[in-house]
Formats: structure tokens, C-alpha cells, sequence
């Protein structure tokens, strides 16, 4: 064989002993031994104060001040005081006789007619000794019962004078049957007396009664009765000397929903105020002092300052003119009340109640007035700065909650093998805050929590106490950052499908718990970032 | 002698597989001077015959298959139950800084060369080349098996894409070469060459990063991606006609020309000492038939979650429609920065020139044999793909018609072997094969089986490994020089 075709041939068999398959591998599943860890954000805001404030402060009861400082102000809009509140004209009764036997014009009758006029001056009663120069009802009734023991038809008329001797007001009347008896009543809507004050008389009116018989067939002459009543009326505008007069006060409540909850813990408040806003329409000067001031907190039990531990208040100024309340606004500081409002703050009351009496014209001004429309309208206000301290402060809330249930919307579980939810905080807020949640199932027993242990998830931002007379003394300077894990392994998720409710404890303090107070600004904020972290089971079947 | 022209013929019949477009890549290529196809390796080479013809389609097939990750038997174990665990940490194993996957294909259609006068040489030849390759880099694979946070492998937990490429050029090279020998220690050659460009995919920008915060988990993206593409659009699209629809036009009829040229010289510095430097498959073209650029937005993007801070406090319905608000918008950047944009630009790709250095030192030299050992590295420079590679290997000639060949070579992504080729003569027929190594020979099948029922549902035949597969095979006539003693041929 020629070395060619020697070579040819061991080519030719190499090629077909190389060119067979040399391995088989019968596979009937595929697994794949790869456990990757996947993690990814899920979520993230941004929260600034004055975010929240808009959010959650419906009521608008969150202010911010130029400096970004915040308050929580409370205000409630209390009844004030009405005109006929504290003036207290009582209805008059004026009665008048008239004996016709007596008089020698009573001859002149079986003449046809005889006219006669009686006159009689009246005063207006006050009991507060008021002595008015004018009244103007709004409106009243003026009842008039006339009777005669004589058998005359008779008419005529009653007249009021003003001052001025102007009438200001008449009722006419006619009776020309005997029994001579005359019933009526009349509008006094509108009537304006002009009353005659001197050494004599107060709040006086003169009344004039006309009387005309006419001469019937054996007509008999008596006495004429008159009884007059002034009732039902309310007074548009009175002005004159309004004397001085307590009007009680009481019962007024400003309430502070912060405290209407269930909490625990310590609150301080550096420098909380109260305002009461005063619109006073009377043109009167009025004094308005506190009796005593009860703080009465959730559980019923009350915190009393009592009047004589309270500065006295100064004088609220009446208005100028009919229509034109002068506004005050009384502040009540720290300084103002011993003890103080801090101290009453602590206490926690839902609501604060002032009991006050209310001095009508305590300057005994001469002259005053006062007009249906005046009224002092009073807004009670708590300003609540949030500036101060929060040491273990808590809250707990109970809630329904089905883990079985949501689970079930899960597509698929066995491909995970873990999982890590991540919250990421950078705090700007001076606050520390913490969750634990504890997950109960139908019997009221706990199957699992959030946490082990209850942990902090805020972390208060570091705050600024260089200087306790700055402005900027307890705000944050700068940021926490707090990484919080919650880790659920797949052992976890059969004790969470039989959660059917959870507690929810929240709880926290200002930085420091209570140390310094610290101060809360509009553009303080924090960020919040949620992500996960899975750990998976590759297996595919 | 007919016997012997009839097994030549039909062993070229069954299988020839030159070294031809990326054949010049073959480390043993230039050391075989009884081929044609030496001149490849460096154009101032000179085939040992006076007239070379290559056999059309037949003279010269190269086949070559690169894949330096997957190797089920290195990461695949299978119990007695036929269940099969894929070890991802074995995977990874098997990557460097990319996993890579190439299949390239060169036919040579035309080959005639001549000497004229003992200095000269002068061939013309034709050859068609085709070459894909998809590069996944391996922090795609790192991101599988450990995900991106916890003990993930990640350099500063950001997974580096930049590796990623896609790359694939069909063309049809025709070529003119002469090499000119002023004396008998230098030689001169050069091969200028006409490209005919069909189809390509280049990837032209790719520089992918995502960075995950091991705090918070919020990622960062950033990069570019731009593919270029010819002759592919228009096969993808339903409303455009592609390039293969016509074959007139689309065997000559296509605008996407260019130019290439290879740079060669021979020195012998002693007679048994030859020195080779060549620049190979420097050119360009330019594509301008059914052009599509893809290129995605800037790729900046971060993603922090879902921003709830302007209706974190909102209720029941209008937080719904917020957060369907807000994953819409998300998405919508998404799509903006990562959506790909569509031109139609004529672009211009390089061919993938490289550098080669050879020496050879001739061993032995009688009248029946010789011997020569040999070496060369190769590289690529500027942008081309070709990796560098070197080889070193021993040359026999046996009774001056047989040629044989062992070699070592090691290319950079890919594991070092041992290979060898055979070139032999009969007559005025040449056949020739070659292999970088011997793993094509050995295969694995997979057989996938019914867990029931135990049927086999499918199978795949795979090389047991695929790493730096590369044969050349081929048939030429080639007319040699007579020995003056014998009259017989030099081969």
C-alpha cells in the first residue's frame, strides 16, 4: 500500500471514529441551582410640614409664621352678649282714672258734646336705675282698656309726647253703647320716644288723654278707668345713661382636638396662648374678667386656675357709632396666670373653660347707646406653638385586617424564598418615632409582629441649641437617616394568613424626649423610601 | 493515478472546509506552502505551485464556531431521576469578562494563481464571507445567579453592560493579488480587493450601566445603544420588500461597495530562517442598501420607586387614579429614554483588519522530507473584532505530497488546544484539512424524556465543548515545479 493511500485511509478512519457522538445525557427536568437576590425600590415621597399641614389640617387650624414657625391655633366662636342680654326694661303699666262727677264741665254734656283732656306724666322704669334720653322701639304692644261707669258715648284718643312735645305716638278710640268699655291694641313698631329726665322724673313720657261724651237720653255721667300696658317689645336703639351692671359670663369653651384621643406621655408646650377676640357693636365700654379657667382633659379629670390668679384684663372699648364694633384682643400669656398655660397645656385638656362676668359701662359714662343690632361677639382661641417637648408619647389603635385574604391575590409564592422590605428614612423633622404592630388572629392571640422588638423608624434630626433666647433655638439642622428592615421569611407567611386583625402602637418623643423643646418648622421634611428586597427560588419545572 | 484522482475528488465531494475569510485567522494557515490558500495568512507567501486552481466553491470552505460559556458538562449535573441541576456559579465559571458566541462561514468561489518569470505571483480569487457573534456581558449572568444586591459579584453594584454586541457581516470579497520577489531574501505582496456588502449589524454604541444603591435599591441607568443595519429591515418589516426578494439584485445588485487590502513581506535573513509581517483585511464599506439605525434616547435614567409626594395623602379613588397617573408618566419616560429610534443613514464598518508575525525555522531538509518549526501571533487593531491569538507548531513534509502539520494555538477568550492539518498531493490535486483543535469531533446529545412516560421528546446535539472551533477544508489544482532530477513534480 502506497504511503498515500495509507494515509488517505487512517484520515478516513479517523474522521469516522471522531465523528460520532460520544456523550448522552437523558434530562426529564431542568432545575436551575441559582438563588439571586432582587431588589428593587418601590416607592418614595418627599414630606414637608407645610405639606401635611394642607393634608391633614381640614380646619385650617395649623399656622405658619413668617419664620416658618408653626402653631396650631383652636378657635371657637362663643354667644356673646345681646341688648337684651344685660338691658332689661320691664313691661309698663300706666293707669289713669277719670272721674267725670267731679268735673263742672260734666254740665256742658246735655249741651250735645263735651271734649275734656287729662294729662299725665310717666316714667319708663329701670331697674338698673338707666335713665334714658330716647327710645326707639323696634316693635311692642300697646294695650289699651278703657271703661266707664257712665252711659255717655265716648270717644277720644291717648297720646304719648315725646320731649319735645311732638306726639309720639296715639291710639284713638270710640264707644257709644253702654256698657262704655273700650279693648285695644296697637303696633308700637318704630315709635320713637324723646324721654324727659330732670330732678322729677326719669326716663319720663307724657300722656294725654282726650275724651269726648256725646249726650244721649238719660245718659249718666261716672268715672272713666284707664289702664294702659306697654308689653312684649323689643327696643331698636336707646341711648342715654346706661348704668353700670354685671352680666355673668360663663361657660365659654375653646375645644383642642389634639387631646381628644386616647395618648400617653408627656406634652410640653413652651408657649401657648390664649386670644379672646372681641367685637364690641354697643357703644359702651364694657369689663370683662375671668372667674376661673378649667382645663378638662379626656378622661374627665380638670385642671381649675381660679380669677384671682388671673391678670385682670383691660377695658374693651365700645364702638363709635351705630354699626362700627371696636375690636380688642385680650392675650393671655405664661405671664398672665399662675399657674401658667404651659402648665394647664400639660394637662392635656381636650377642652378650656372660661367663666367670666362681663361689667356693663364700668366707667359710668353719662352717655352711652345702645341699638338692636349691637351685640359683642367673642372668639375664644387657643395658640398651641408647636415648641416645646413630647417625651414618651404613644398611641395605640386596633384595626381589622385579613393577611389570608390578600395573599390570595398572590399569583404564585414558591419562587420566593424571602423577603425584605426596606424603609429608608432621612428625618429632617427634631422627632423620633417608632411603629410596632402586632398581628392577632380570630381568638384575640398574637401570631407574629412586625418587629421583635418595637423599633424606631424616625429618628430625630440633630437640632440647634446654641442659643435658648434665639429664634432658632430647638429647630433641626441637618438630617437623621435611619434604614429599618422587616424581614419575612417564608416560614412567617402561615402565623400572617391567620391574622385577622393588628394593633398598631405608635409611639415617640422630640428629640432629646423631653429634655429641650424643640421647635417645628414649615419647611422641615423628610424622605421616605420603600423598597424590597426578594430572594429567589429558581426552579423550573 | 485515476484511483488516486477519483479520492481526491470525491473527499472534496464530502467536505471541504478551507481556511478562507476568517481562515486567515487559522494559526497554521501560513505554514502550509503546498496550498493556494497560505497566501491568505500573507500575500507575500508563496504557494509551492506554479498554477493554482482552486476547485469553485469547493477549493476553500471555512467553518468556524466560537462559544466560551456553554458547556453543559462543566455545569450541568443529572441525578438517577433524570433531573437536571444547572449550576448558575458554574455558569459564571465559564465567563470572563463576556460570554461570546460566534458561527463564522468563508467560501471561496474563485481561485486561480500563477507565478510568472520566478518573481512574481499574481492570483485572483473570489470568496464569500459570513460572520455573526453575539457578546452578552457577564454581569447579565451575575445579575441571574446573585441578583443585584446582597452578595452579588458587581464591581461598586453596577452591572456592566458595555460588553454587550451584536455583530454580523455578510460580503462577498473579490480580490487581485501579486507578490514580487526582487532577490531571494525579500518578497513583496499585496491583494487589493473589491467588498460587496449584503447584509450587516453593527453594534456601534454600547455602554449600558445600571448602578443599585445597597441602601435604598433605587437604580441608575445610563449609556447608549445603537445597532446599525443593512439588508435587515427590509426582511423584519411586513411593509418593506427585502434585499433577498430579488436575487439579481440582490447577488450584484446592492450598493453597499468598499475596498480592503492586505500588506505582506517575506524576509530570509538566513536560508532556513523566514521572517513574515502582514497587515490583513484592512478596508471599509460602505452601506447604503436597506440602511436602518437603531439607537436608543439618552439613557440616563434613575428610578427611585414610585414618587407618591404630590398625593401621598389623597383617598380611595383619587389615589388610584394618581398612581395610574404616575405609572403612566413612568413608563413613559421609560419608553422615551430607552425606546429605540429609527433612521435610515448610510453608515461605513471596517472589516476586521489585524496584524500578523510569523517565523519559521526550517529543521530539516532532505530530499524525501522536511521539517519546519514555526510560530505567529496575530491581532487585531482598531476597531476589529479579531482577537488575538498565537500559535506555534512543527511542519513535515513527507515525500514532498504529503504535508503535515501539529500545532498549539491559544486565542484570547478562549481556551488553548492542540490541532494539526494534512495537506495532500496527487497528481495535480491538492485536498487539504484542518482544525484548530479536535473538538468538533466531540458531541454531546441531550435528550429530553417525558418524566412519565419516558419518551424522548427532543434532542439536541451540541460539541461537548465549544470553545474556538475552527476547521478548513478544500480541493485545489495546483500544477508544481518539476525536480530537475526526477522530473517529477515538486509536490
Amino acid at each position: 500500500m502506497t504511503p498515500f493511500k495509507l494515509i488517505l485511509g487512517s484520515l478516513i478512519l479517523l474522521v469516522l471514529s471522531t465523528g460520532c457522538v460520544r456523550e448522552e445525557i437523558e434530562v426529564s427536568d431542568v432545575q436551575f441551582d441559582a438563588s439571586p437576590e432582587i431588589g428593587a425600590p418601590l416607592a418614595f415621597a418627599t414630606i414637608q410640614a407645610d405639606q401635611l399641614i394642607q393634608n391633614f389640617d381640614e380646619e385650617g387650624i395649623v399656622h405658619a409664621g413668617e419664620d416658618g414657625t408653626l402653631s396650631i391655633i383652636y378657635v371657637d366662636t362663643l354667644d356673646g352678649l345681646s341688648t337684651g342680654t344685660f338691658l332689661d326694661l320691664d313691661d309698663q303699666h300706666f293707669e289713669q282714672d277719670i272721674d267725670l262727677s267731679e268735673l263742672d264741665q260734666a254740665s256742658g254734656i246735655e249741651f250735645g258734646t263735651l271734649t275734656i283732656t287729662e294729662s299725665a306724666l310717666y316714667s319708663f322704669e329701670s331697674s338698673e336705675g338707666d335713665r334714658l334720653d330716647s327710645i326707639r322701639f323696634d316693635s311692642g304692644v300697646f294695650d289699651l282698656q278703657m271703661n266707664s261707669t257712665g252711659t255717655y258715648p265716648v270717644s277720644g284718643a291717648v297720646r304719648m309726647y315725646s320731649a319735645d312735645n311732638t306726639v309720639a305716638f296715639e291710639v284713638a278710640f270710640a264707644d257709644d253703647t253702654a256698657p262704655i268699655s273700650v279693648s285695644s291694641t296697637s303696633d308700637m313698631g318704630s315709635v320713637l320716644f324723646e324721654l324727659v329726665n330732670n330732678d322729677n322724673v326719669s326716663n319720663g313720657v307724657r300722656f294725654e288723654y282726650e275724651l269726648t261724651f256725646t249726650d244721649v237720653p238719660n245718659g249718666q255721667v261716672g268715672e272713666i278707668d284707664f289702664e294702659i300696658s306697654i308689653e312684649d317689645f323689643s327696643i331698636r336703639h336707646m341711648g342715654g345713661y346706661i348704668a353700670p351692671r354685671e352680666v355673668p359670663f360663663e361657660g365659654k369653651v375653646v375645644g383642642i382636638d389634639m387631646f381628644s384621643n386616647d395618648h400617653f406621655g408627656s406634652i410640653s408646650i413652651a408657649d401657648p396662648r390664649l386670644h379672646l377676640h372681641i367685637k364690641n357693636g354697643f357703644g359702651i365700654e364694657l369689663d370683662m374678667q375671668i372667674d376661673q379657667l378649667t382645663g378638662r382633659a379626656h378622661d374627665g379629670s380638670e385642671f381649675v386656675i381660679d380669677g384671682d390668679n388671673i391678670e385682670r384684663l383691660p377695658l374693651i372699648e365700645g364702638g363709635q357709632f351705630s354699626g362700627e364694633p371696636a375690636e380688642t384682643v385680650i392675650t393671655l400669656s405664661n405671664e398672665s396666670l399662675d399657674p401658667d398655660l404651659t402648665t394647664l397645656i400639660a394637662s392635656s385638656p381636650k377642652e378650656i373653660q372660661a367663666d367670666m362676668t362681663v361689667t356693663v359701662n364700668p366707667n359710668n359714662e353719662p352717655s352711652s347707646f345702645v341699638s338692636r343690632e349691637s351685640a359683642m361677639d367673642l372668639s375664644f382661641e387657643a395658640e398651641i406653638p408647636i415648641f416645646g417637648s413630647i417625651a414618651d408619647f404613644g398611641m395605640v389603635d386596633t384595626t381589622e385586617l385579613s393577611v389570608g385574604d390578600f395573599l390570595e391575590t398572590v399569583d404564585d409564592l414558591s419562587e420566593i424564598q424571602s423577603l425584605e422590605m426596606r424603609l429608608f428614612v432621612e428625618n429632617g423633622f427634631p422627632v423620633d418615632a417608632g411603629v410596632q404592630i402586632v398581628f392577632l388572629d380570630e381568638n384575640a392571640q398574637p401570631v407574629d409582629s412586625l418587629f421583635e422588638n418595637p423599633e424606631l423608624v424616625f429618628h430625630a434630626a440633630p437640632i440647634n441649641l446654641t442659643n435658648p433666647n434665639s429664634a432658632d433655638y430647638g429647630t433641626a439642622d441637618g438630617v437623621t437617616e435611619t434604614l429599618t428592615l422587616v424581614n419575612i421569611d417564608r416560614d412567617r407567611i402561615p402565623n400572617l394568613e391567620a391574622a385577622t386583625d393588628m394593633i398598631i402602637r405608635v409611639f415617640g418623643n422630640t428629640a432629646g424626649n423631653g429634655d429641650h423643646p424643640i421647635r417645628l418648622r414649615a419647611q422641615d421634611k423628610f424622605e421616605i423610601s420603600l423598597a424590597a428586597k426578594t430572594k429567589l427560588d429558581l426552579d423550573e419545572n | 493515478m485515476k484511483t488516486k484522482i477519483f479520492f481526491a475528488v470525491v473527499i472534496a465531494l464530502i467536505g471541504v472546509v478551507p481556511a478562507q475569510t476568517l481562515a486567515q485567522h487559522s494559526g497554521q494557515l501560513g505554514a502550509f506552502d503546498m496550498l493556494p490558500q497560505s497566501i491568505y495568512a500573507n500575500p507575500a507567501l508563496r504557494p509551492a505551485g506554479k498554477l493554482n486552481v482552486g476547485i469553485p466553491a469547493l477549493s476553500g470552505v471555512y467553518v468556524g464556531h466560537h462559544n466560551n460559556w456553554y458547556n453543559p458538562n462543566a455545569y450541568m449535573t443529572t441525578d438517577e431521576q433524570g433531573v437536571a441541576t444547572l449550576s448558575g456559579e458554574a455558569i459564571l465559571s465559564q465567563i470572563d469578562d463576556f460570554a461570546e458566541t460566534s458561527q463564522g462561514v468563508g467560501v471561496e468561489l474563485l481561485h486561480v494563481g500563477f507565478k510568472l518569470k520566478e518573481k512574481h505571483y499574481i492570483h485572483v480569487r473570489a470568496t464569500e464571507r459570513a460572520q455573526a457573534s453575539i457578546k452578552i456581558p457577564r454581569d447579565v449572568f451575575a445579575l441571574a445567579v446573585y441578583g443585584n444586591t446582597g452578595n452579588n459579584t458587581l464591581d461598586n453594584n453596577t452591572a456592566d453592560f458595555s460588553e454587550l454586541n451584536l455583530d454580523g457581516i455578510h460580503y462577498r470579497e473579490y480580490t487581485l493579488g501579486y507578490s514580487f520577489s526582487p532577490n531571494e531574501k525579500w518578497t513583496f505582496g499585496i491583494a487589493a480587493k473589491y467588498l460587496y456588502g449584503m447584509e450587516r449589524i453593527q453594534t456601534e454604541t454600547s455602554n449600558l450601566k445600571i448602578y443599585t444603591d445597597p441602601l435604598t435599591f433605587q437604580m441608575t441607568s445610563s449609556g447608549t445603544f445603537a445597532v446599525n443595519t443593512a439588508g435587515v429591515y427590509g426582511a423584519m418589516d411586513e411593509d418593506s420588500e427585502a434585499i433577498h426578494s430579488d436575487m439579481k439584485t440582490y447577488v450584484s445588485g446592492l450598493k453597499n461597495h468598499g475596498f480592503g487590502a492586505d500588506l505582506g513581506l517575506v524576509y530570509h535573513p538566513t536560508e532556513k530562517l523566514q521572517l513574515e509581517f502582514s497587515a490583513n483585511d484592512f478596508g471599509m464599506i460602505k452601506w447604503k442598501s436597506d440602511v436602518a439605525n437603531y439607537t436608543t434616547g439618552n439613557g440616563e435614567f434613575a428610578y427611585n420607586g414610585i414618587s407618591l409626594t404630590d398625593f401621598i395623602f389623597a383617598t380611595d379613588s383619587e389615589f388610584d387614579d394618581a398612581l395610574e397617573n404616575e405609572l403612566d408618566s413612568l413608563l413613559s419616560d421609560l419608553e422615551d429614554r430607552y425606546e429605540f429610534e429609527k433612521t435610515e443613514e448610510e453608515f461605513t464598518t471596517n472589516i476586521n483588519g489585524y496584524l500578523r508575525y510569523a517565523a519559521s525555522w526550517e529543521l530539516l531538509k532532505t530530499q524525501k522530507m522536511r521539517g519546519k518549526v514555526w510560530a505567529n501571533a496575530m491581532h487585531g487593531v482598531f476597531e476589529s473584532q479579531t482577537p488575538f491569538s498565537f500559535a506555534v507548531g512543527y511542519n513535515h513534509t513527507f515525500w514532498r505530497n504529503i504535508q503535515l502539520g501539529l500545532h498549539y494555538s491559544k486565542r484570547s477568550n478562549a481556551t488553548g488546544s492542540f490541532g494539526g492539518g494534512i495537506a495532500l498531493s496527487s497528481g495535480p490535486a491538492v485536498i487539504y484539512f484542518m482544525a484548530e483543535n479536535m473538538r468538533f469531533a466531540n458531541m454531546t446529545q441531550v435528550n429530553v424524556v417525558d418524566d412519565q412516560t419516558g419518551e424522548r421528546e427532543a434532542s439536541i446535539m451540541y460539541f461537548s465543548n465549544p470553545n474556538d472551533i475552527r476547521i478548513n477544508f478544500g480541493v485545489n489544482i495546483s500544477i508544481f515545479e518539476k525536480d530537475k532530477k526526477t522530473s517529477r513534480s515538486y509536490y
